[in-house]
């Protein structure tokens, strides 16, 4: 093979492949068209004016493990990150990363409401045990 | 027999001290774990893999062109410089030891895990692969004993006795030993995170490494058998930079691996590097969640404690894999050997070993990028609050760990690029020695088939650990 038919070889691959990558990479405004369309052909009853609002999670603590396993608790970078934590005992829980920390008091609950600017997986923990209670999942 | 009795009281320690912690695979440093790359980003990658291997067989030369090194003369190092950051190692060693001794045992606040997992074991990585041998520089261990040799050699010259002979049975192992110990302190220890446990075993790893320079001589023993020393220097051979004599030279990149000299271990270490880190991928994965059960049931039956089956079911685990990392190099060269007989297959396993430094280093980089991109930022406050008690050395004391610096986007690229770039360089390199091994380049390629073979099995089973990584 001659060195200019290597480098069209060559060349040509690079093509392929930026193409490629361009071509499989999601768009940012791609994923949620088709998925309100899906919701408001499946429920035709409710008013297409409000969305519906997702209910809150509440994650519970006991003794500072969680009970019935980690929650795991998923949202969109940009999304306001809405959730809440009941504990039988006093307990202090802690967001990794986003460095948030609220007391809870014993056999209260407490909202942890904000705007999810980072992502990637933060644990929640308990400092009184330093045990993982949930699993706070960021997508981009 | 000093050198057995630390190691009897290294093991001593570890088992005592295995009993006192909750047990999970993790590291308590990590504040963010990353997502699992998206399917598409996985295809994309596969994609790549097999685009470039069929490229790589087509425009690949004829002639071996990697084997020397094609050095090219810069400049030359002032002597000066090893004694400068020689003493420069020993104090940021010394920096460590003290911080994980007497400071604050939460491993978060502490310099010495992050110093030692973070900015040694992945930074140097990097800094290896673009900056060249940079750990021989600052080698505490090997500049305390460059320098107590020649205090030695002034007040006494003619009474110092010569190094013995390095055992060539022996070779690259105590390496490669060396990376799975240090590989199950960081992912199987339960305290592997306590900072004054981790100070006494970078003591204790000192002391061994002194005694063995003492015994065998400083530069072949450091070659040979000293874990750290040998695997950054494995990466900064992919580098375009080399030192020798005084001079340093800018060669061809990954010309460097090629001059590898082989040694018995070679093969052990190249698979331990990659095993390892394929381990700590395999743990964050749907498999592992569902085997570990299994493994440890049989073991708590035992009358094991939770964190003891753990232990034991992670150990086998790691070297389960190793093991299946081994076996597949092990095929390959099986597949080149039956090309011609002409070369033992162990002869091949040796000759072709260094064309897996890049996975290792691709591997070494998606694994462990992102530990050194958000928890590597720790550094900043933690040199200047090393013991965790509120000083305020440099000033940064009160700098935060940003979590934007990249985003998981920006991660995953990397981790896919490291992975791709990693196939392209081993392909190279393999390609490259066989042009050597089998002077006629037809059978050349048709012993590459069984290469790109393994080759295409190590990147794809990178690809998959990413993206099986912390499912939902």
């Amino acid at each position: 093979m001659s060195s200019t038919a290597r480098l069209a070889l060559l060349g040509a691959a690079l093509v392929v492949a930026v193409a490629a990558f361009l071509i499989a990479r999601p768009g940012d405004d791609e994923p949620d068209a088709p998925v309100t369309n899906a919701a408001t052909t499946t429920q035709p009853t409710t008013t297409p004016t409000v969305p519906p609002e997702p209910p809150i999670r509440v994650v519970k603590v006991s003794g500072g493990e969680p009970v019935g396993g980690v929650a795991k608790l998923g949202f969109k970078r940009g999304e306001l990150v809405r959730f809440v934590v009941e504990s039988a005992t006093e307990d202090n829980i802690h967001i990794h990363g986003y460095d948030i920390d609220h007391d809870v008091p014993e056999g209260g609950r407490i909202t942890f409401a904000f705007r999810a600017d980072k992502d990637g997986i933060f644990e929640v923990e308990a400092h009184s045990s330093g045990a993982q209670v949930a699993e706070l999942r960021i997508e981009p | 027999m000093r050198a057995r009795v630390w190691l009897i009281g290294l093991g001593g320690t570890l088992v005592a001290s295995a009993l006192l912690a909750p047990p999970a695979l993790a590291h308590g440093l990590v504040g963010r774990t990353d997502l699992p790359i998206p399917r598409w980003l996985f295809g994309w990658g596969a994609a790549m893999v097999l685009i470039v291997s069929f490229v790589a067989l087509a425009v690949l030369w004829q002639k071996p062109e990697l084997q020397e090194g094609h050095r090219r003369r810069l400049v030359r190092v002032p002597a000066a410089l090893d004694v400068v950051c020689g003493v420069l190692g020993i104090g940021m060693f010394a920096a460590v030891v003290y911080s994980g001794l007497a400071g604050t045992q939460t491993a978060t606040a502490n310099l010495a895990p992050t110093v030692i997992y973070v900015v040694v074991w992945v930074g140097l990585v990097i800094v290896s692969l673009f900056c060249g041998d940079v750990f021989a520089l600052f080698n505490p261990w090997r500049a305390t004993a460059r320098g107590v040799a020649w205090i030695a050699g002034r007040v006494a010259p003619e009474r110092l006795p010569a190094p013995l002979e390095y055992p060539a049975r022996v070779g690259r192992w105590p390496a490669a030993v060396g990376v799975v110990a240090f590989v199950w302190v960081e992912l199987i220890y339960p305290n592997r995170d306590d900072p004054s446990i981790l100070a006494l075993l970078a003591l204790a790893y000192a002391a061994v490494m002194l005694l063995g320079m003492s015994f065998y001589g400083i530069d072949r023993w450091t070659s040979r058998a000293d874990a750290f020393a040998v695997y950054f220097n494995l990466f900064a051979r992919l580098s375009p930079w080399e030192r020798r004599d005084g001079v340093l030279y800018l060669r061809r990149p990954l010309s460097g691996v090629t001059q590898l000299e082989p040694a018995a271990g070679t093969v052990a270490l190249v698979v331990a590097m990659i095993g390892t880190t394929t381990f700590d991928g395999f743990t964050q994965g749907p498999i592992w969640r569902d085997l570990l059960p299994d493994l440890e049931r049989p073991l708590l039956d035992l009358g094991m404690s939770l964190t003891g089956a753990l232990q034991v079911a992670a150990t086998i685990g790691l070297l389960v894999v190793v093991g299946l990392v081994a076996l597949l190099y092990r095929a390959g060269v099986a597949g080149m050997h039956s090309v011609s007989a002409s070369h033992g297959a162990r002869d091949l396993a040796q000759s072709f070993a260094h064309t897996l430094v890049p996975i290792a280093a691709a591997y070494a980089i998606a694994h462990y990028f992102s530990l050194l991109a958000y928890q590597g930022q720790a550094t900043a406050f933690l040199v200047s609050d090393p013991l965790g008690d509120g000083s305020n050395l440099f000033g940064t004391a009160s700098a935060t760990i940003d979590y934007n610096v990249i985003r998981a986007t920006g991660v995953w690229y990397v981790q896919v690029g490291a992975l791709v770039i990693g196939h392209v360089a081993a392909l190279i390199l393999a390609h490259d020695r066989a042009l050597v091994v089998w002077r006629k380049a037809r059978e050349a390629t048709r012993s590459q088939y069984w290469m790109l073979l393994v080759m295409v099995g190590f990147t794809s089973l990178g690809l998959w650990l990413l993206s099986a990584a912390n499912p939902t």
